[in-house]
């Protein structure tokens, strides 16, 4: 048989249906905006919580890294930056440690310039920069602090260090940078350049020497102990002293989730209410669209157009309302979150930002919007001594069973059970009579 | 020769005690070529019957047999190929699409299929319903006549065996009622089709060739030439 399927039809009658029922269509992007706007918003506040929870655990070990292998020769650097569970690797090339005896217990290392590891240990200068000049020095504030330099670019320096072999070395600088440092870091860095190390030690770089700190992010962050030497063994290494970063700890992760977890609880009222919302909206005009797809099908419309005509009427809504929604959420979060995550110097809302509560967000839309055009779809149950057509009040008497019959497919169109059985308010549910229409498509 | 065959055919709706028999064994054949009326009152099953004809609905008993094709086991999307080909439908509230203008409400049938239209099958037909001046209307621009003569038009474009007609002139004045059957019937004979027409107008069904009274849910033959016949 002539098996023939124009799915071009369905865009035209598509695209027409949204320019004729104009107001309906743009409520219901509005709706989809606000509902979209809302999720993204729970999602993002949620995720900046439980990013801000993470990070004060990072904070308290002092890095982001995963792993921080340290006494390595620059081989032995290599061999693990090349690990497959590695993501990334950042390096620091100790010259020595501070010992001016006011560090008191600090530990601050006399490292070469790198940028990276500055970042992932949240050492970059806020005022000035990193050192580029031979003689430069860049320091955290709490350094300076205790060695009484003045903040001002250009400040002369003189420390106390000490380097691998135990001599003690006094030498000058001249301050080009500087960076508040939370004052829980039990370690930090003060920063030279390749040239100044040079200068300093001579053979720092050379391949014996065992003065590289290795920060790891790997592409899994658990187990991180096994994981840790497990790269050793894998590569061939030695026991090499390292540590775990303890903000990824299973029990600091659900921990983090726990205190996150009263932000994502909005999340339900928003699918509530958005079901609800977008059900009314469609349920305006159940009964003429009920009629329309009955009348459709008389016509020879199969089940695989009909699904294709929902679909893109349905696509044509949500991408109306779907750069507003993601607007309305992103200005939310930029509005709230602030208040609600504090203590951070740069504005959390965007710090935290990223791609996956917008995704999240469009899905529970798609999913909303799905729900509420099938539940509004079904046809009434017909009651005793009725023809099918009955309940949709004889608009179309050679359409009745058929818009029974059709129906189910827009059911089916849902993806599986309808989320409300019976459907809200017990005016409409579900019947089926003969097969399933959609058992052939 | 016969283009339709109804064996035994049941349809219930609803369970227990509150089963209803909307078809309760009907055996029917209708004649190729033949303006048929069905008559009855409201709830007898004559629109149960329709859609059973024009495969709207799958019978809990029985079989339909179309222009030699047995409805029994068609799938949903078979079904929708068959109407679009075989069937025409026309019905009482004109079920015209109304985002799609006059012409557009025509060639719908052929668009499902992706086919291409006859133009000049088009033009007689918009002629012979006087639609060439309102091809690029929308049917909210139409009367009432207009619009069934619309949805005849785009019953006959597909020149399908069967037409069924579900209370055309259901919705129209006497007049406007009397032209478009008039219409329809000549449509009917022009393209040598097959009408079954479902009225509760007496006068109208004394226009076929053949009654078929329709009572509880069985058929009731009636002669056509009985002029004193009671619903």
């Amino acid at each position: 048989m002539l098996a023939n399927n124009n799915l071009k039809v369905c865009w035209l009658l598509a695209r027409r249906g949204f320019h004729f029922h104009r107001v309906k269509n743009i409520v219901l992007a509005l709706a989809a905006a606000l509902v979209t706007g809302l999720y993204t918003f729970v999602f993002l506040l949620g995720g900046a919580v439980e990013g801000a929870f993470l990070l004060n655990y990072q904070y308290t070990y002092g890095s982001t890294s995963h792993i921080l292998y340290t006494g390595l020769t620059e081989h032995q650097a290599e061999l693990l930056s090349q690990h497959p569970n590695v993501k990334s690797a950042v390096r620091l090339s100790t010259v020595g440690t501070l010992s001016d005896p006011m560090m008191g217990q600090r530990s601050v290392k006399l490292a070469v310039t790198d940028r990276d590891y500055a970042e992932s240990v949240l050492s970059v200068p806020t005022i000035g920069r990193l050192p580029e000049q031979p003689g430069e020095i860049a320091l955290d504030e709490f350094t300076m602090g205790s060695l009484g330099v003045l903040r001002e670019i250009g400040a002369p320096v003189t420390l106390q260090w000490t380097d691998a072999a135990g001599e003690s070395h006094t030498d000058a600088f001249t301050l080009c940078g500087w960076w508040a440092s939370p004052t829980n870091f039990t370690e930090a860095c003060a920063w030279i350049s390749a040239e100044t190390a040079q200068t300093l030690m001579p053979d720092y770089s050379s391949d014996t020497a065992a003065n590289i700190t290795l920060g790891v992010t790997l592409h899994q962050p658990r187990d991180l102990e096994q994981q840790a030497a497990g790269l050793l063994a894998d590569q061939g290494l030695p026991e090499l002293p390292f540590t775990t970063n303890l903000a990824y700890n299973d029990a600091r992760l659900e921990t983090a989730d726990a205190q996150a977890k009263p932000y994502y609880a909005p999340a339900l009222l928003v699918l509530v209410c958005g079901f609800l919302m977008i059900f009314a909206i469609v349920q305006v005009t159940a009964e003429q669209d009920r009629a329309y797809f009955s009348g459709l099908k008389a016509l020879g419309f199969s089940p695989r157009q009909l699904r294709r005509y929902l679909l893109e009427k349905g696509a044509a809504v949500t991408a109306l309302g779907l750069l507003p929604s993601f607007l309305i959420g992103f200005l939310l979060n930029l509005a709230i979150t602030p208040r609600v995550v504090v203590g951070m110097d740069q504005n959390p809302a965007l710090y935290f930002l990223s791609w996956l509560p917008f995704a999240v967000a469009a899905g529970g839309l798609r999913r909303e919007k799905r729900h509420g055009h099938a539940a509004a779809a079904c046809p009434a149950h017909p009651g005793p001594g009725q023809e099918p057509h009955r309940p949709l009040g004889g608009h179309y008497a050679g359409g009745g069973a058929a818009a029974h019959r059709y129906p189910d497919a827009v059911c089916e169109l849902a993806g599986g059970p309808l989320p409300v059985r019976p459907v809200p308010l017990g005016l409409l549910h579900r019947r089926r009579f003969g097969r399933n229409p959609l058992s052939a498509v | 020769m016969n283009i339709v065959t109804v064996h035994h055919l049941k349809k219930y709706f609803g369970k227990g005690e509150n089963q209803v028999k909307a078809l309760d064994g009907i055996d029917l054949e209708i004649e190729k070529g033949k303006f048929t009326a069905i008559i009855g009152a409201s709830g007898s099953g004559k629109t149960t019957l329709l859609n059973m004809i024009g495969g709207m609905d799958i019978p809990d008993e029985g079989e339909v047999i179309v222009d030699g094709v047995s409805l029994r086991g068609l799938k949903e999307k078979e079904l929708a190929v068959f109407r679009r080909s075989k069937v025409g439908f026309v019905y009482q509230n004109f079920n015209l699409v109304p985002t799609l203008t006059v012409k557009e409400n025509i060639l719908f049938p052929l668009s499902l299929a992706g086919s291409t239209p006859d133009p000049i099958f088009f033009e007689e037909i918009a002629d012979l319903l006087h639609l060439k001046e309102r091809l690029n209307a929308y049917p909210g621009e139409l009367s009432g006549g207009g619009q069934q003569r619309a949805a005849i038009a785009r019953a006959l474009i597909a020149k399908p065996a069967l037409l069924l007609a579900d209370e055309p002139t259901g919705n129209l004045d006497s007049k406007t009622g009397q032209n478009v059957l008039g219409l329809l019937k000549l449509s009917v004979e022009t393209y040598h089709q097959t009408l079954v027409m479902i009225t509760h107008n007496l006068e109208l069904a004394q226009m076929a060739d053949r009654v078929v009274r329709i009572e509880d849910g069985r058929i009731h033959e009636r002669p056509v030439h009985e002029h004193s016949v009671h619903a």
